[in-house]
């Protein structure tokens, strides 16, 4: 008899926010480093952010379908580097190939169980896109996915504007960082930050706790 | 029945000749013989790939690439039809890719030059198919980058590994330069400069025929990586091999 | 034979579907010498606004243009696929497809997606060869028709009886003029705002498609040039 057809019907490992904004020089995303098993915290340190040709990119969801992905990508970017005529594929370029392959996956009803956020630059602009499992996607300045759409997004529509610099973004981004900390389940105290710039130099943090948060009981707490 | 030069056992690949010979095959290698010539050096820690191709017209502003990259370490060079080269280039990117896909890891060059032959060799032995024109020089690096690593792969599906490998319309004077090479202490630019030179040495000039000159190379100044040299230091290579011609010539 | 007492227990078997619903709400509007097709900027997923700055519409030709409220993915798939057929008809043809020919097309290719369709809700406007108002409306499996207005999406619901009053006017007892291009236009802006205020789905942006003989205007948002047309909150 023959095997039945299996598919991803729930995600296994996975990762939870990915929070993004672009700023005045560049684009900066951030996650934490967990990749979870049901409520167990399984692997605590795992980087779910990745350079890969022109563009950054960092997903919530299965982290399997995730690695998935940064492979197909990365052969994209590599195939079209071995022609060596200078053609190189823009972030935008490679985020609808992104679109299309997702799309592609749930219309087959085996979908990425992901949702991805790309980041990299557009006739030096800073570009910040956001696709899901069904292939809905979007640009936009300010992307939270998994929690971080409920919790950060808020935050993060309020306080962003066009020409932030680096710190103003880091520091916002902190901010909805500990916001997520303190709310969601399944994140760790172990934060990353990655930012790509105009040019299109990539830089990903060293993996760091974010300093500044308080866990003692609230009437012990004194309020300025 | 043709009456030719293979009296009827030369029409195709799945048959032989009274005396052992598949002339398809070697019709092949006179196909690789009728072409531009390719060379490939392995010297100390690199790798360098050079071809001539000719100028078919005096219209063409510039010929397209014949040296190939086919992943991150590995490039080849070839002689005979460009067409199938070009094939063959695009059938190893594959091997390439199919190999990092399954195993995460760069596909070795032997093991590439193993497929490559096989796949070669299997255009031999049927009559459904015509046997590749052209010999490739694979040349590179492993993933571990301590070695590099050079091989040649005939229409035959003969492969080998070399220190140094060449083939084409001047196969053999090319050969005969390269033996005198002291392979094991050659430095990158140095392998760079007498690829130049063999290139431009064993050009038969009585033909008169216009060429230009594509060097790519593998080495630590690449960080393994197999890319074009730097138009800089072609020129240069190119300046020095004429000038060697030059002298040679007047003495 | 023997016939089990029980039936056997299956497993429950887990689903997921494959379609999602961004919300939205397009209108159309035919006029005498003009046709209008809005729609909201909002790209909803649940309760969340995951972006508030989609278009929903898609010119086709000079002179007709598509509204589609639904699901996003396909939206975007679905509006790519017209545009090609669009250029694949003048190649063929060699003349620009007419709005009513592109509505019938439309419907096929919807129809031919009958058994896993596009999640789209499609109103379509245009100008006839007399240069009349236009507007076809759909559903996901392309059923069609041809009306004086239409609208779909979240907020259709609430948009209708507005239109059924204001424009056909059946149970009025005096009867208004057909609007004018630019009455038409500040109905739109007004009828959208009011569905903006009740359904969640529908908000953010107005984009306002307005087609006359000499082509299609679209009153968008400030990044395009002409107006910005803010619904709702800020």
């Amino acid at each position: 008899m023959d095997a039945p057809i299996t598919r991803t019907l729930e995600p296994i490992n996975t990762g939870t926010s990915v929070v993004g904004i672009t700023y005045k020089d560049g684009v900066l995303i951030a996650s934490d480093t967990l990749v979870s098993y049901g409520s167990l915290s399984r692997f605590r340190s795992i980087q779910r952010l990745v350079s890969i040709g022109p563009c950054l990119i960092g997903a919530s969801g299965d982290y399997s379908d995730f690695q998935h992905i940064t492979d197909l990508l990365t052969q994209k970017v590599d195939e079209a580097s071995f022609h060596q005529d200078g053609f190189q594929y823009t972030a935008p370029e490679l985020f609808e190939y992104l679109c299309r392959v997702m799309y592609e996956r749930r219309s087959k009803v085996n979908p990425y169980w992901n949702r991805v956020v790309m980041a990299g630059s557009k006739q030096g602009k800073p570009f910040l896109g956001c696709v899901d499992l069904y292939g809905t996607h979007y640009a936009s300045p300010t992307v939270a996915t998994g929690y971080g759409e409920q919790l950060a997004q808020p935050i993060l529509r309020k306080e962003w504007h066009p020409d932030m610099s680096l710190e103003e973004a880091h520091a916002l981004l902190e901010k909805c960082m500990r916001v997520l900390l303190y709310r969601d389940c399944y994140t760790i105290n172990k934060v990353q930050f990655a930012r790509i710039g105009l040019d299109g130099q990539t830089t990903i943090e060293p993996p760091a706790p974010l300093t500044g948060t308080r866990w003692e009981a609230p009437l012990t707490i004194t309020l300025p | 029945m043709s009456h030719g030069l293979g009296s009827g056992y030369d029409l195709s690949a799945g048959t032989y000749s009274q005396d052992g010979r598949v002339f398809q095959v070697e019709y092949a290698a006179k196909a690789v013989e009728n072409s531009g010539n390719a060379i490939g050096i392995r010297g100390r820690d690199c790798v360098v790939l050079g071809v001539d191709k000719p100028r078919v017209s005096e219209m063409l502003v510039r010929a397209a690439p014949k040296n190939a990259t086919l992943s991150q370490n590995i490039g080849m060079t070839s002689a005979g039809l460009v067409a199938d080269c070009r094939t063959l280039a695009n059938w190893c990117r594959e091997e390439c890719r199919s190999y990092k896909n399954q195993y995460h890891t760069e596909i070795p060059v032997r093991v590439l030059s193993e497929r490559l032959s096989l796949e070669m060799q299997e255009h031999t032995t049927t009559s459904y198919y015509r046997p590749y024109g052209a010999t490739v020089i694979l040349g590179g690096f492993d993933e571990d980058h301590t070695k590099p690593q050079l091989f040649m792969v005939e229409p035959s599906g003969k492969s080998f590994g070399y220190r140094a490998c060449s083939c084409g319309m001047n196969q053999s004077p090319a050969r005969t330069e390269l033996e005198k090479l002291d392979l094991p202490n050659l430095g990158a630019e140095e392998a760079v400069m007498t690829v130049a030179r063999i290139l431009h040495q064993i050009h038969d000039e009585s033909k008169n025929l216009a060429f230009e000159l594509e060097l790519s190379w593998a080495c630590a100044a690449t960080g393994f990586r197999h890319v074009p040299v730097p138009p800089e230091l072609l020129a240069r290579a190119e300046e020095a091999a004429k000038r060697f011609l030059e002298e040679r010539d007047h003495a | 034979m023997l016939t089990p007492a029980v039936a056997p227990i299956e497993a429950k078997k887990k689903e997921w579907s494959p379609y999602t619903d961004n919300g939205g709400t397009t209108l159309a509007i035919a006029g005498p010498d003009y046709a209008i097709v809005a729609a909201d900027t909002r790209l909803s997923n649940g309760y969340s606004i995951s972006c508030r700055d989609v278009t929903k519409l898609a010119q086709l030709t000079q002179h007709c243009v598509i509204g589609t409220a639904g699901m996003q993915a396909d939206r975007a798939v679905f509006h790519k696929l017209l545009r090609t057929r669009v250029d694949y008809f003048k190649y063929k043809y060699g003349k620009t497809i007419t709005p009513t020919a592109l509505a019938q097309m439309i419907a096929n290719i919807l129809y031919g997606h009958r058994f896993f369709p596009y999640y789209c809700f499609n109103v379509v406007g245009g100008l006839d060869a007399q240069g009349h108002g236009v507007v076809f409306s759909y559903d996901a499996v392309g059923s069609y028709q041809a009306l004086p207005y239409a609208t779909t999406g979240s907020g259709a619901q609430l948009l209708e009886p507005l239109l059924d009053s204001h424009i056909a006017q059946r149970n009025r007892t005096q009867k208004n003029p057909p609007m004018s291009k630019d009455e038409a236009i500040a109905f739109v802006k007004n009828a959208m705002a009011s569905v903006s205020e009740r359904d969640i789905h529908t908000g953010d942006f107005l984009e306002i498609a307005v087609i006359t003989r000499e082509g299609t205007q679209i009153i968008t948002r400030e990044a395009d040039g002409v107006e910005r047309i803010k619904l709702g909150f800020d």
